[in-house]
C-alpha cells in the first residue's frame, strides 16, 4: 500500500514572530518500491516533507495515510511506522553513539521483537550491506571511524529495522566520487529488492541515473510531480525554477541543438552510451 | 516539537527595544534586587504587575514571554513541594514520617515560585528584546572598571556573547539529533520511563561530540582571522544615554527602594 499526503500544510512555529509557512497544500501519492527523486532549492521544503511522512512532524493541516492508515490519528501506534519508514537525515555521521559499532548499529533493534541471534544477523547483514567486514569492525569506536566510514555506519544502523520505505536526506552530499558510487549501488541493490526509495538531492545526474520519478518542490508548493524523463525533458521549465537536469540530457540537448537528430528522453549515462553507439552504427541517421 | 525558540532576540521596535542595552541590564539588576526583597502581599502585587507591563511593552507575545517557564514548570513543582513539605513552622495540616504540610510551608514555596517565574520573565524580556550583541557590548562598558584590576573583561565578555549566540544553535541541532535518533528506533515519546531514560544517551552524547567539534572549529576560526585574546576591546555601545534610559533607571530604582525600605 501507497504513502498518501493529502493536502497537507505545515507551519513553524506558529502564533510567535518566527511563523513561517514551510509547506502549503502539497498532495502526492508514492507507489510501493517507486524510487522517488525531491528536488528544488533550499529552504523549499523538502525537509519539511520526509519529516512529515515519517512522522517527526505532525502536519498543520492535511493528513497522511499508510497503508491507508492515517499516521498522525490519535489510536495509530507509531512503533509500526517507525518501522516501517527509515529515515537517514543530512549528515547522519552526527547520531553515532555507542562504544561500538556494533551496538550502535543494533540499537534500532533494541525494541523489535526479535531473537538476540536474529538481532546479530540482522547487524551483521546491515554492515557488510554498507560495505564493512563485520569480524573487523565490530568492535571498533564508531567515533574514531573516518567520516565517510562513519556515514556509512550511521546507513548499516537506519538498515538494519529492514525499513519498506527507505527515506534519504541528501545522502551523497560531501561524499567522493568512489563513495558516491558505492552508496547508490547499495540504495539500487535495496530498490530492486522492493524497498520504496524516497530521496532528496541536489544531484541531477544521480537523479537521472537512479529515480523513476521526481517531485519539485518551490516555495512550499509542490511545483512538478511526474517521471524523469518528462520532468528533465523541459530544460527550459527546470532553468525557470532554478533547477539543473542531468549533464546526459544536457549533452543530448545539445546534440541535438547541433542538427543532429538525437532522442531526447535521455536522463542517465547508461542511455546515453546507448544511444551515442546506435548513432554510430548509423541506425538514427536519416 | 513545534518549540517556541526561548531567550532568542526577537527583531522589533517596540520601547523596550530601543532603550540602550546598559540602561536594560542595570534595570534587570534593579529589579531582580527589588524582586529578591520582595516580602509583602502589596510588594510581590507591584512585581508581578510590572512585569505584565513590560510584557506588555515588549510587543512579545504572552505565550513568547512565559515559554521559558513552562520548560521548568516541573522544576518549580518540586521547589514548590519541597517548601511545602519540610517546613516545620506553624501549624501541620498533615504530618507523615517527615513529612510536615503546613500554610505556612505551603506560603513560602508560593513565594519562591512566583519569584522564580517573574525573574525568568524578566530576563527572557531583556533576551528577546536585546541583540546578543549590544548585550555583550553593554557587559564590556560596565565591566570595564574591572580591567584596572586585570580582570580580562573583554576575553569574559566574548566568552558570554558567544555562549549566548550557540544557544540557538544548540538546540535546532538537540531538535535535529533528537528527530534522527526517534527515527531510528529511540523512544523520547515513550510514557514509560525506562525506556524514556535509556533514549538520553543516545541525545546527550552526540550533543557533546558536536559541541566540542563547534567550540574546536570556532577556536581555529577566530585565531586565523587574527584573534589573540587579551586586551582587545571590542566596540563601545553606541552613544551617551538617552532621557528614557536614564528615566527607566530611575524607575527600577525607585522600584527598588521602595521593595528594601518601604513596604
Amino acid at each position: 500500500m501507497p504513502i498518501v499526503v493529502e493536502n497537507v500544510s505545515y507551519t513553524y512555529a506558529p502564533g510567535t514572530a518566527f511563523e513561517t509557512a514551510a509547506l502549503s497544500g502539497v498532495s502526492l501519492t508514492v507507489e510501493d518500491g517507486e524510487f522517488i527523486g525531491i528536488m528544488g532549492r533550499t529552504g523549499c521544503g523538502k525537509t519539511t516533507l520526509i519529516q512529515l511522512i515519517a512522522g517527526l512532524l505532525r502536519p498543520s493541516s492535511g493528513r497522511i495515510l499508510l497503508d491507508g492508515k492515517d499516521i498522525n490519528a490519535k489510536g495509530y501506534r507509531r512503533d509500526e511506522l517507525r518501522e516501517k519508514v527509515g529515515l537517514l537525515f543530512q549528515f547522519p555521521e552526527c547520531q553515532l553513539f555507542e562504544t561500538t559499532v556494533e551496538r550502535d548499529v543494533a540499537f534500532g533493534l533494541k525494541y523489535l521483537p526479535l531473537s538476540a541471534g536474529e538481532k546479530e544477523e540482522r547487524v551483521r547483514w546491515a554492515l557488510e550491506a554498507a560495505g564493512f567486514s563485520f569480524e573487523s569492525i565490530r568492535n571498533q569506536s564508531p567515533l574514531g571511524l573516518s567520516g565517510g566510514e562513519k556515514r556509512r555506519v550511521a546507513i548499516a544502523g537506519v538498515l538494519a529495522a529492514k525499513p519498506r520505505i527507505l527515506i534519504l536526506d541528501e545522502p551523497v552530499a560531501s561524499l567522493d566520487s568512489v563513495g558516491r558510487r558505492d552508496f547508490m549501488k547499495l540504495i539500487r541493490r535495496l530498490h530492486r529488492n522492493g524497498t520504496t526509495i524516497i530521496m532528496i538531492s541536489h544531484d541531477a545526474d544521480i537523479l537521472g541515473e537512479y529515480a523513476q520519478r521526481i517531485l519539485v518542490l518551490d516555495k512550499g508548493k509542490l511545483r512538478l510531480a511526474a517521471p524523469v524523463k518528462e520532468i528533465f525533458k523541459d530544460i527550459a521549465r527546470m532553468e525557470a525554477l532554478n533547477l539543473d537536469v542531468s549533464r546526459p540530457r544536457k549533452i543530448a540537448h545539445m546534440l541535438l541543438k547541433k542538427g543532429i537528430s538525437f532522442p531526447q528522453d535521455i536522463t542517465g549515462y547508461g542511455e546515453l552510451l546507448g544511444a551515442i553507439k546506435k548513432l554510430k552504427e548509423g541506425c538514427l541517421i536519416s | 516539537m513545534n518549540r517556541i525558540p526561548i531567550g532568542v532576540y526577537i527583531p522589533g521596535n517596540s520601547i523596550l527595544h530601543r532603550l540602550d542595552a546598559r540602561a536594560k541590564l542595570l534595570c534587570l539588576i534593579a529589579l531582580t534586587a527589588a524582586l529578591i526583597y520582595a516580602n509583602s502581599l502589596p510588594g510581590y502585587g507591584i512585581m508581578a504587575a510590572l512585569t505584565a507591563i513590560l510584557v506588555a511593552l515588549s510587543g512579545l507575545k504572552l505565550k513568547a514571554a512565559c515559554a521559558p517557564v513552562k520548560q521548568v514548570l516541573p522544576f518549580f513543582a518540586v521547589i514548590f513541594l519541597m517548601n511545602a513539605l519540610f517546613n516545620d513552622q506553624g501549624q501541620a495540616l498533615w504530618s507523615w514520617w517527615i513529612f510536615n504540610l503546613s500554610p505556612a510551608g505551603m506560603a513560602a514555596g508560593a513565594k519562591v515560585v512566583l519569584k522564580l517565574i517573574l525573574l525568568m520573565i524578566l530576563f527572557n524580556i531583556l533576551m528577546s528584546t536585546t541583540a546578543p550583541m549590544k548585550i555583550t557590548a553593554a557587559l564590556v562598558s560596565l565591566l570595564r572598571p574591572l580591567g584596572y584590576i586585570r580582570i580580562p573583561v573583554s576575553d569574559l565578555a566574548l566568552m558570554i556573547s558567544v555562549a549566548l549566540q550557540f544557544i540557538p544553535t544548540l538546540m535546532e541541532e538537540t531538535e535535529m539529533i533528537r528527530k534522527a535518533q526517534t527515527a531510528r528506533g529511540a523512544r523520547f515519546e515513550s510514557p514509560r520511563l525506562k525506556e524514556k531514560a535509556e533514549s538520553i544517551m543516545p541525545l546527550v552524547i552526540p550533543i557533546f561530540i558536536s559541541a566540542f567539534k563547534r567550540a574546536d572549529e570556532l577556536a581555529l576560526a577566530m585565531e586565523a582571522r587574527g584573534y589573540r585574546g587579551g586586551g582587545q576591546q571590542i566596540k563601545k555601545a553606541a552613544g551617551p544615554l538617552g532621557k528614557s534610559d536614564f528615566a527607566a533607571m530611575l524607575f527600577a530604582a525607585a522600584i527598588c527602594w521602595l521593595q528594601i525600605f518601604a513596604l
